[in-house]
């Protein structure tokens, strides 16, 4: 194996994904955005007919890093590039918020196999901690991330009883039901600010004023890009640990008791424990993200954690590849981006997601970008053998 | 009935007296109005092989799932190495030394062989959070150790499947499918095994190299004793110490196969005539 090509292949295909999130970022009318799509439909189909993906994708699974790196540096020079512009820094964070919210999602739906509509709910839990900490105390907003984070937690354990009982579908119904009523709760709480929903103060961490920009060189630079700099940290921090918990015991106990509940108590497996690690570390990401998501809003109101939020969640899983980490990445740009570059498509958005769904469940049932098999230490196997 | 054969009467008079590991007492499991287990008694003498036979629907899978836990019985008590063991919740069950295969080869198709058999052995395994994410080199110490004693099993019981110790299940024909839930099962070196019809799914010769190769484990682990659920009699008069026979749920016979072979009632259950 050459391993030049392989990092000339990693570099090549991840500087022509970045060309391309910038050109359709800068795509202004409906007729270039469309193009954009067509082209990148058009070459993925290509480049899998003739093996070009597969071949990719085992480049990026043997130089791990470098890609992992390499994207990054991706990411980092889009956000140069934008630098000045308030909309995209804000869409670009949106994606990376709804990453870190999908990548907690899928250690319950992915591995553990516990499907659930309620993450928009733990989401908002983590917002409405910001909104009262933020306003109330003055505890630095590191922690109120924490608190967010253990806020949702909390909220899930009212949920684990219920849903330990309950298997399939009606776990999924439970699920649902409790995101109504939370949402419910809400609304009608005074405390929480009611329907109108409650302010919250601007992320400040060691005297770094997220909500200030800069001039640079006499270029204006959006405040927004302390937000995405940020996520960007979440994301990478997220992406980390559960890729850790793919790779050890853990991710193999949750994947056990997905694909066999009794088979796993058979062996000795505590599956409730499973579940309910899987369900707390997920709702912990949804709750530490929905802080961060309200104090960049400056806003936490019922609206921005709605069922249909909890619906994209999932789609988000779907469409991506059940348990694919980079599937997922993929699937949230897709469905973050398109709606908003996409006008004509803004009110027919939840149609599309639920054919586009319907379609790859159909003919692609692993998603865009299906879960490798475990290695559990990349690169060792290979130096093994 | 004598419980041993002659062979292991000889052994034991040397070592002292058999021990019976396995001890099921009025064994009664229903099923609305099915009664598939009926006041059933069975023991199992440590080192041996026992053949648990009978007609379908018979109630042998279903003793099974009442010893691992996955069933209640609603009479009876049963108890393993002289520990109570009725009705614990299957975790517990199996760490007290049992482990089991199923009739349907219930291995996880889209994991690897090496997390299926790794599976076997999950209390021994060190599960905390802090250990499994952010201790990662002695994490690391753990997977390694493991991927030795997963290829030392396979180098027994499917040596082409070394190589191949990464690649899912799913690509692997019946045979291996079933090697590999063998591995899974033996991966914690329990004390008994059970088996749900191994034969299921593999032709003749399949079984036989498969059998022969848990035949002669046995050899090596003399404290492991051996329950077989099998329809193949050639099987299980050429591999058991003894058989139980059951029929529509209770015990109609009991002793080595060539005895049960000759008893009138077995030769009528299994030609369905009413005595
Ligand atoms: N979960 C269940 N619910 C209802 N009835 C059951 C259940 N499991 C087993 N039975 C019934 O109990 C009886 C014994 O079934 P069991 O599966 O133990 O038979 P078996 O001896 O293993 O048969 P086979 O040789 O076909 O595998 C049958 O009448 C079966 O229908
Ligand atoms: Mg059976």
């Amino acid at each position: 194996m050459n391993s030049i090509s392989i990092y000339r292949n990693i570099f090549v295909s991840v500087l022509l994904g970045t060309l391309f999130v910038v050109a359709m970022m800068m795509a202004e009318s409906q007729v270039a955005v469309l193009s954009l799509i067509v082209l990148a439909a058009v070459s993925c189909i290509v480049l899998q007919k003739k093996g070009v993906i597969r071949k990719l994708g085992s480049d990026f699974a043997s130089a791990e890093k470098f890609a992992n790196g390499t994207i990054m540096i991706g990411a980092l020079a889009t956000a140069v590039v934008f630098a000045g512009d308030h909309f995209i820094l804000l869409m670009l964070t949106t994606v990376l918020i709804y990453v870190v919210a999908c990548l907690g999602l899928n250690i319950q739906f992915g591995y553990a196999g516990m499907v659930n509509f309620a993450g928009a709910a733990f989401f908002g839990a983590g917002g409405y901690a910001a909104a009262v900490l933020t306003m109330q105390t003055g505890l630095p907003h590191l922690v109120v991330l924490v608190i967010g984070g253990l806020v949702a937690v909390i909220v899930g354990f009212l949920l684990i009883l219920p849903v330990l009982r309950t298997r399939g579908h009606y776990a999924a119904v439970v699920t649902i039901a409790f995101s109504l009523l939370f949402r419910t709760l809400v609304e009608v709480s005074p405390v929480l600010g009611g329907a109108q929903g409650s302010p919250v103060t601007g992320m400040v961490i060691f005297g770094w004023n997220f909500n200030e920009g800069y001039q640079i060189a006499g270029f204006d630079v959006s405040f927004y890009i302390n937000y995405f700099l940020f996520a960007l940290i979440l994301t990478a921090v997220t992406f980390t640990i559960v890729r850790r918990v793919e790779r050890s015991w853990i991710g193999l106990n949750m994947d056990s008791i997905r694909i066999d509940e009794t088979a796993s108590a058979c062996f000795g497996m505590n599956v409730a424990r499973w579940k309910v690690t899987a369900f707390t570390i997920g709702n912990f990401f949804m709750g530490i993200i929905g802080a961060f998501y309200a104090m960049m809003l400056g806003f936490i109101a019922p609206n921005n954690f709605t069922f249909g939020d909890s619906l994209i969640m999932v789609s988000i899983i779907l469409l991506g590849g059940i348990g694919s980490i980079w599937g997922i990445i993929l699937a949230t740009g897709i469905v973050i981006i398109l709606p908003e570059k996409l006008q004509i498509i803004q009110e027919y958005r939840f149609l599309i997601f639920s054919l586009g769904v319907i379609l790859v469940l159909l003919y692609r049932p692993n998603g865009l970008l299906s879960r490798a098999a475990r290695t559990y230490f990349p690169g060792l196997l290979r130096g093994a053998r | 009935m004598d419980i041993l054969t002659r062979s292991q009467s000889a052994k034991i008079r040397s070592s002292g007296t058999p021990q019976i590991v396995l001890k099921a007492r009025n064994v009664v499991r229903r099923f609305g109005g099915v009664v598939a287990l009926n006041n059933l008694d069975l023991d199992v003498v440590e080192g041996q092989i026992l053949g648990l036979i009978g007609p379908n629907g018979s109630g042998k899978t279903t003793f099974f799932n009442v010893l691992t836990g996955i069933y209640a019985a609603d009479e009876g008590a049963i108890s393993f190495l002289e520990k109570e063991i009725t009705n614990l919740p299957a975790p517990q069950v199996f760490r007290s030394g049992i482990a089991r295969t199923f009739q349907r080869a219930r291995v996880c198709l889209s994991l690897s062989v090496f997390d299926n058999i790794v599976l076997g052995d999950h209390p021994r395994l060190q599960q905390g959070l802090v250990f499994n994410l952010f201790r990662r080199s002695s994490f690391r110490r753990e997977y390694e150790e493991c991927v030795e004693r997963v290829r030392e099993l396979l180098e027994m019981f499917a040596p082409h499947l070394v190589a191949k110790m990464f690649e899912p299940v799913e690509t692997f024909p019946m045979i291996d499918r079933r090697r590999i839930e063998v591995c899974r099962a033996l991966f914690s070196s329990p004390r008994l095994l059970l088996l749900d019809e191994p034969s299921a799914g593999m032709t003749h010769e399949e079984t036989r190299l498969l059998v022969d190769e848990i035949v002669a484990l046995r050899t090596k682990r003399h404290k492991l004793s051996i329950i077989i659920v099998e329809h193949e009699m050639d099987l299980i008069s050429r591999i058991t110490d003894r058989c139980v026979v059951l029929n529509f749920g209770s015990k109609i016979c009991e002793g080595t196969y060539d005895e049960i072979a000759s008893d009138r009632n077995v030769q009528e259950a299994y030609l369905g005539v009413e005595a």
